[in-house]
């Protein structure tokens, strides 16, 4: 079921934009004069899929993101980096060097991060280390941030959580030293949808006071794109990380392809996302993603999703109030 | 229920103070200024907020919308429990959609009555709409209800005892987001020493409730103004924060610059639409403070003469009360601040002095009809039946903020203006010219196509929108988004020419005629610039002339400069630029792409010109030069016909066109002139 979230239109929206196919790489596609969007249009196969987000309206104008300024940034809180979208690239451990590399150059020089998962870091990482995440037992001198999977009490360092409705390790004592949770959807114990995770935790770190310290990652291998990744952020995550929908964008698995090609498709993947990221606040009316999108639910609402899910999710359904 | 009128419009605020040694504001003043933009509210709410010094030594004043007596004993019962001494002093209203507004002393810490009151109203709100704490300062108090500003005025009895104070808020109501049937909506809202009248359509509302949920507010009726007047209760009395600070805050105007600050009060900041009012005590001195939008969409102006301080939606309230103030518009993004006892603490924008003068009285022709006490309708069939009888020429006196004038005018007709023309003036108009002898509001000419307006004032915001013939002279300054999307057909080419300054987005969007912006008054004033930012962002044609030098930062829309520098490193790993180029850049606080053009290899400005293109980019052309002789033949006639109309000496004329100026165009769309006769 999850494969065919990848629908046909989905990878060539993704192709256009990496510059794969069509004419305008690094340019959110113009699909159609309409919506083509879940639950209604397409099939919806994810949670988010039934949320969507309130458009601009006559008393508040939509801004163009061409000519206005619609600024994307993110601090992520506990990290103290910015990014300049809310946006991480993730290297999974099956991904072929060129591709890690173009990654990881492509994240730095857009002011992203990379999160290299489950490999040992090559030398050449070393001047990129200040935007990368490792799993700390391969990160070595390295530098850059530390992922952890238990908090322990000693460096800053950031957990690495299944997608779950509880969040308790938020009260844990060695939770003082945590920076960051990355909430990955793909972990083994995962449970629960991570738009319903994501949206639990930013409210359990904000009712502890901690929100203000602690970055709020989303981690999914089935995040497709702006869409997923503006309704994550209005869900609570500082940053989506994205691994899957890039690789498929760039086209990189099946043909070998040399880094610089990689890093060409996905710089313009970066900056096509962040201008339809753009394009989807500014259409709500939204000119600032860091202060105005990141947990704001009541820009959304919900179609077709039980009451009980409604609560947890913090989203009112469509049409009421 | 009421019906909802068909006429959409945005609120009416107002703020008035009175300055030291001047006497104290009147209801019936307030009243009398915002009854004056009545078209811009609906009977679905409006109300006031009175402050008064003098209060200092009183208790707290509680005010509660309640539906029965059964509610009263509950809220009493409630504050009791929290330990609030209450001393009830009845109810200060007639009764309206079944609710009654109640009235009481109470005695406690005001943390302690924070608690109670949000306590009190989550549990009236979660038993279906039982009632509501309203208001609950010592130096505050708030009337409101539904109905106009003079229903409101009359529920409550204003206009029996003299009810006045030192700072006065009022708002008439267009409901958007929460419905106006109970006075619980309407405006303003308060909480402790602070109220808030605001008009707009924050996006950030959920954010800002999200902020507020986790700090002890949890009972919100769903209104902009509410979350802005816990919001800014929160930040001055429980943070501790600077009323500028927390003003700073709210606008966003931290946001690139304090990290520290930014990650802390995420959720403070308001995005989207709105002017907001807002009146403070902090048992000292009284406050009023004016915020506008970064983007101003939506109208702000602030003056003062000798007695009193305004703020407003529009001009035309301030002029209702006094003919003679100084005004001028608060700034995108700008802060105006004023206090009882310093007077003008900021002003909102930058050299109001130079660029905004005194009121400048215009002796009226004895044959002008009076428009006093005549609706902007009245005004408007009385022209037309005027020109249809074959008058062609017209003097009106008394205009303040009357609408839509000037917008059918027959050929070889003329119209003048004495006075504030209102919102909409020449709008789609073909012929004839229109004088006005005072300032005008917003939206002057849009979509004109002919004919002339001549401004003795200034114009406010989006003057010239659309214009595609004719021309517009406007003595002052004009505001935010002058000549967006202006733009010229065959021989019919429009043009706008500015005395003063302009603010931000001047030409969005433009695609023909031409814009000249003078500053006249400011020749030899240095440090100013003649326009704000985001100067011809989507410039397509046409051609812009502002006098002096303009820094490329403020034309068209940039990449911020952090994104610039790390993309630079980046390129430095790579070896395709010197870590000595990327320090150098590294202190800008702008990176234009003309600023590496000149710095960086070829290849590595290829790679980052990624970053500043995109497919809707088109090319400016922007000089700071003297202007040539192709420029003399485009706009010397026009200039001419500019120093002619206002009476201005051809010796400024000829110092003014001796000047610099920095001329905007699109790379091959620039005005095309006929060549010249041989």
């Amino acid at each position: 079921m999850l494969a065919r979230a990848w629908t046909d239109r989905r990878i060539r929206h993704l192709r256009e934009m990496a510059g794969v196919a069509g004419k305008s790489a690094g340019e959110p596609v113009i699909a159609s004069m309409g919506s083509t969007a879940p639950p209604n249009v397409e099939e919806p196969f994810f949670i988010r899929d039934h949320i969507v987000c309130d458009g601009a309206q006559v008393t508040r104008p939509s801004i163009d993101p061409y000519r206005e300024p619609v600024s994307t940034y993110v601090y992520l809180p506990g990290l103290g980096i910015r990014l300049s979208q809310p946006l991480i690239l993730t290297v999974y451990p099956e991904y072929p060097p060129p591709v890690a590399r173009a990654f990881v150059r492509a994240a730095y020089n857009h002011g992203l991060l990379v999160y290299i998962r489950g490999r040992r870091l090559e030398d050449y990482v070393g001047g990129y280390a200040e935007r990368i995440l490792a799993d700390i037992s391969y990160l070595g001198a390295a530098g850059g941030f530390w992922t952890v999977s238990d908090s322990l009490d000693t460096h800053p360092q950031i957990l690495l959580q299944p997608s779950k409705a509880s969040h308790e390790y938020v009260s844990s004592a060695g939770f003082q030293n945590v920076c960051g949770v990355i909430v990955d959807e793909d972990a083994y114990g995962s449970d629960t949808p991570i738009e319903v995770s994501v949206s639990l935790l930013d409210r359990t770190l904000k009712q502890r006071g901690l929100r203000d310290r602690v970055a709020l990652i989303a981690s999914s291998r089935h995040v497709r794109g702006s869409d997923d990744i503006f309704k994550l952020v209005g869900l609570g995550a500082d940053a989506v990380s994205i691994g899957d929908a890039a690789v498929i964008a760039a086209d990189c698995l099946e043909h070998q392809l040399d880094e610089d090609t990689i890093y060409e498709r996905v710089e313009n993947l970066i900056l096509a996302i962040q201008k339809e990221v753009k394009l989807l606040a500014g259409a709500a009316g939204v000119s600032r993603i860091f202060s105005t999108l990141v947990g704001n639910r009541e820009l959304f609402r919900s179609i077709g999703l039980r009451s009980d899910l409604r609560l947890m999710l913090g989203v009112k359904q469509a049409g009421v109030g | 229920m009421d019906e909802i009128p068909h006429v959409k419009s945005g609120c009416g605020i107002l703020g008035i103070m009175r300055r030291p040694g001047s006497e104290k504001v009147h209801a019936s003043e307030t009243l009398t200024s915002i009854e004056c933009v009545r078209y811009r509210g609906s009977r679905l709410g409006a109300g006031f907020a009175v402050y008064d010094l003098e209060r200092a030594g009183s208790p707290l004043k509680l005010k509660a919308f309640v539906d029965s007596d059964e509610t009263v004993e509950k809220i009493s019962e409630a504050l009791h429990g929290m330990d609030i001494l209450v001393e009830p002093l009845g109810f200060d209203s007639k009764p309206m959609n079944g609710f009654t507004s109640w009235t009481a002393y109470i005695e406690s810490s005001p943390d302690n009555v924070r608690r109670a009151v949000n306590s009190v109203n989550h549990h009236l709100l979660r038993d279906g709409f039982k009632g509501r704490i309203y208001s609950w300062g010592r130096f505050l108090e708030v009337f409101k209800a539904v109905g106009y500003p003079s229903d409101v005025y009359g529920l409550y009895g204003l206009d029996e005892g003299d009810v006045c104070g030192d700072l006065w808020l009022a708002h008439t109501r267009q409901p958007t987001n929460s419905p106006g049937v109970y006075p619980i909506w309407s405006h303003p809202f308060a909480s402790y020493e602070v109220s808030i009248v605001h008009n707009g359509d924050v996006s950030s509302f959920g954010a800002n409730m999200e902020f507020l949920r986790y700090r002890g507010f949890e009972s919100f009726v769903g209104t902009d103004s509410e979350v802005a007047a816990y919001t800014l209760d929160y930040l001055t009395s429980v943070e501790g924060v600077s009323l500028v600070e927390a003003a700073s805050l709210m606008a966003g105007l931290y946001d690139d610059i304090d990290v520290a600050k930014a990650v802390k009060y995420r959720g403070v900041c308001l995005d989207g639409p709105y002017s907001i009012l807002a009146g403070y005590c902090d048992g000292e001195d009284l406050y009023l403070l004016a915020v506008a939008d970064t983007m101003k969409f939506r109208p702000l102006v602030v003056g003062y003469d000798d007695e009193r301080i305004y703020a407003a939606s529009e001009e035309a309230e301030i002029r209702s009360l006094s003919e003679k103030a100084r005004v001028w518009p608060v700034k995108p993004g700008g802060i105006f601040l004023a206090s009882l006892k310093r007077g003008i603490i900021l002003s909102g924008r930058e050299h109001v002095e130079c660029f905004y003068g005194p009121y400048c009285r215009h002796p009226t022709p004895s044959n002008a009809i009076d428009a006093t006490g005549m609706s902007y309708s009245m005004v408007n069939a009385l022209l037309r039946k005027l020109f249809q009888e074959g008058v062609r020429e017209v003097a009106l006196k008394n205009v303040n903020g009357h609408r839509y004038l000037g917008i059918n005018m027959p050929p070889d007709s003329r119209l003048h203006i004495y006075g504030t023309a209102g919102n909409c003036l020449a709008n789609f108009n073909k012929h004839g010219e229109i004088y006005v002898y005072g300032n005008a509001q917003d939206d002057v000419g849009d979509a004109m196509y002919g004919g002339r307006v001549v401004i003795h004032g200034d114009a406010r915001d989006v003057v010239g929108q659309a214009l595609q013939g004719g021309a517009i002279f406007v003595r002052g300054s004009v505001g935010n988004r002058a000549a967006i999307q202006m733009r010229e057909f065959r021989d019919r080419r429009p043009c706008l020419v500015v005395g003063g300054r302009a603010d931000d987005f001047l030409g969005e969007y433009m695609a023909g005629g031409v814009v000249m912006v003078l500053g006249v008054d400011a020749l030899d004033v240095e440090d100013v610039r003649l326009a704000g930012q985001y100067v011809a962002s989507g410039m397509v044609g046409g051609r812009i002339y502002i006098r002096g030098y303009l820094e490329p930062w403020r034309i068209g829309l940039n990449p911020p400069a952090a994104d610039i520098i790390q993309y630079l490193r980046g390129l430095a790993l790579e070896g395709l630029v010197g870590w000595d180029t990327v320090e150098e850049l590294s202190n800008m606080i702008h990176i234009m792409y003309e600023d590496l053009a000149g710095l960086l290899p070829g290849k590595a400005l290829k790679r980052i010109s990624k970053l500043y293109r995109n497919k809707y980019y088109r090319e400016l052309r922007v000089n700071y030069r003297n202007l040539d002789y192709e420029d003399l033949r485009l706009v010397g006639p026009i200039l001419s016909e500019f120093f002619s109309q206002f009476h201005l000496d051809s010796r400024l004329q000829q110092e003014l066109i001796s000047r610099k100026f920095t001329v905007v165009e699109p790379v091959g769309a620039g005005p095309v002139l006929e060549k010249p006769e041989e």
